[in-house]
């Protein structure tokens, strides 16, 4: 049955909503070594044969990525540069309004995983994190391709006719209270480089 | 291989946009070349999955259906060959592809690097497209070239006695197509594939020259809803066990897992990554076909049981990379492993009762 527009939504409604988008920074929480430089190479971290990207494929600062605003600090290779996912339990600035939780992160293959949101009632919602494969591939579960490098590094080499890929995701924050905690999915194909959180009003 | 239902007509071929490099000749003259590669390339799959593929649409068959129309869940036997192209059927192969289809999978083993090419020459007349067995690190087109031995197949689509250089085709990625000197290939199927520690997974098993025949034998099953039906109580039928394997047998090897890595260090949890390789493209091959039939048949339930059983493909990816990267700490990755074993077993039940639930309802 397909249902029937009886009216179209009033003036009010279509009302522009006010975004509020917090980036926030990970580095306490960066733990791997996803962006390497041509002298770095064997640093490379972001799957078990130690392939990288090249520093500068993904944008660093404040960076735009389909009208959502990340802050991505500036890897050099050595120091990790992002958080490979094992379960942490990632604490947000008291009374963060939260409709959806932005995320730069990329997937050793494609997964589907769970990510729990704690409020500050104390309500906790399991919600689903769909993250396409670092390796070509095509975003499968509707993602913006937030970066794709022009090589691969390799420990010993780099491979210029493969790139790799960096997704930005999206996750539902559906309760209309503050959200307090996140804890990240326990799964280390995961690869976290940074999270805003979007209030609408 | 089962076949069932009554023959259908030969399928009409679909026509594809996009570069063509293969002309079929034999018995695949007029069939449809196949195009660009990334159209047929997965990044669930492994090189078996995607050569197949690909041979199996220059046949005129939709590979899909050839491929994803059935779903196996093999036990995993003693002996896990450290290759790509790693499967737990064996040589049996037509036991896991192109079940419910007339499909001949034979892996050929000849002697010596004249016969090998004799062979392959041979099949090229006889309009297959061999698929052969490789060590990568021979390869100047792999990003292993020189670096890493692993084991591997790519599709050889012709010979030239001239410039005594083969047309071979490889769409995984970076992916090539193009010639290769035969003194590079048969050195490539030649090599013993040394595990010299440069891959923990698909090193320690030389390819013997070894190549794969694939031989349609009739045409492909129309896939009705009747058709399919019985494919998908079969599909569920086995899963559950019928057939000695099933989930059954893979509850019983994350049960074991723990013991075995107490026993044997991270040598189990290495076989893990490389067995989980075929049951993650399969499921996500069927899921696949699934999507692309409840389209065609316009069966909702149908299209919700196939992402159930898409689930039950991403839920592989924790139980392969907590088991690749579990050479630091064994008995913890084996906990995790088993953890998400747990979940991809609930996965693998849930899509069960998904598929069961769409035989009967739309």
């Amino acid at each position: 049955m397909t249902l029937q527009v009886i009216e179209p939504a009033g003036a009010r409604s279509r009302e522009a909503r006010e975004h509020i988008q917090l980036p926030l920074r990970l580095t306490e929480f960066f733990n791997n070594v996803a962006f390497t430089g041509p002298e770095t190479l064997g640093n490379g971290r972001l799957n078990v044969w130690g392939n990288s990207l090249p520093i500068g494929t993904l944008p660093t600062g404040r960076i735009r990525v389909s009208g959502v605003e990340f802050d991505v600090p500036a890897p050099d290779g050595v120091a990790p540069d992002n958080v490979r996912c094992t379960g942490q339990l990632v604490h947000l600035p008291d009374g963060t309004a939260a409709d959806w939780l932005h995320l730069l992160i990329t997937s050793e293959r494609r997964c589907e995983e769970t990510v729990h949101l704690h409020y500050a009632s104390g309500a906790v919602d399991p919600e689903w994190i769909r993250v396409s494969d670092f390796w070509p591939a095509t975003g499968h579960f509707g993602e913006v391709l937030a970066a794709r490098s022009a090589g691969m590094h390799y420990p010993h080499h780099i491979q210029r006719d493969l790139g790799g890929q960096v997704w930005s995701v999206r996750v539902p924050a559906v309760r209309r209270e503050p959200l307090r905690s996140v804890r990240l999915p326990d799964n280390a194909a995961l690869h976290l480089f940074a999270i805003t959180v979007e209030g609408v009003r | 291989m089962t076949v069932l239902g009554s023959p259908a007509p030969v399928p009409v071929a679909e026509v594809f946009d996009g570069p063509v490099s293969i002309t079929p000749t034999g018995p695949y003259a007029g069939a449809v070349p196949v195009t660009s590669s990334p159209a047929w390339y997965d990044d669930l799959c492994s090189c078996l999955q995607v050569d197949l593929v690909h041979v199996l649409r220059l046949g005129g068959w939709d590979p899909l259906q050839a491929l994803g129309s059935g779903w196996r869940l093999r036990a995993v036997p003693e002996d896990c060959e450290p290759v790509e192209f790693f499967h737990p059927a064996g040589d049996d192969l037509a036991s896991s592809f192109g079940v419910y289809h007339p499909l001949t999978l034979r892996w050929h083993r000849p002697a010596d690097d004249e016969e090998a090419h004799d062979q392959v020459a041979a099949a090229l007349a006889d309009g297959i497209v061999p698929i052969v067995s490789v060590d990568n690190y021979h390869l100047p087109f792999r990003p292993a070239y020189h670096d890493v031995h692993a084991g591997h197949l790519l599709m050889v689509t012709g010979y030239d006695p001239a410039t005594r250089s083969y047309q071979v085709l490889d769409p995984m990625p970076p992916a090539y197509r193009g010639p290769l000197p035969r003194d590079v290939l048969a050195r490539s199927r030649a090599s013993a594939n040394p595990d010299d520690g440069s891959d923990p997974f698909f090193a320690g098993s030389g390819p013997a020259r070894r190549w794969l025949e694939v031989r349609l034998e009739g045409p492909q099953p129309e896939p009705t809803w009747d058709w399919l039906r019985t494919a998908l109580r079969t599909n569920v039928e086995s899963l559950r066990g019928a057939e000695g394997d099933g989930l059954p047998a893979l509850a019983a090897y994350f049960d074991a897992l723990p013991r075995a890595v107490a026993a044997e260090g991270a040598a189990p949890l290495l076989r893990t990554y490389r067995i989980g390789w075929p049951a993650q493209a399969e499921a996500g091959l069927h899921a696949r076909f699934l999507a692309e039939a409840a389209r065609r048949l316009g069966r909702h339930r149908l299209a919700e049981a196939g992402r159930a059983v898409e689930l039950v493909s991403h839920s592989w990816t924790g139980v392969r990379i907590s088991a690749a990267h579990g050479e630091e700490n064994p008995e913890e990755a084996a906990r995790q492993v088993v953890e998400h074993g747990r979940t991809l077993l609930r996965g693998y039940e849930a899509a069960l009762y998904a598929v069961e639930t769409a035989l009967d309802r739309p």
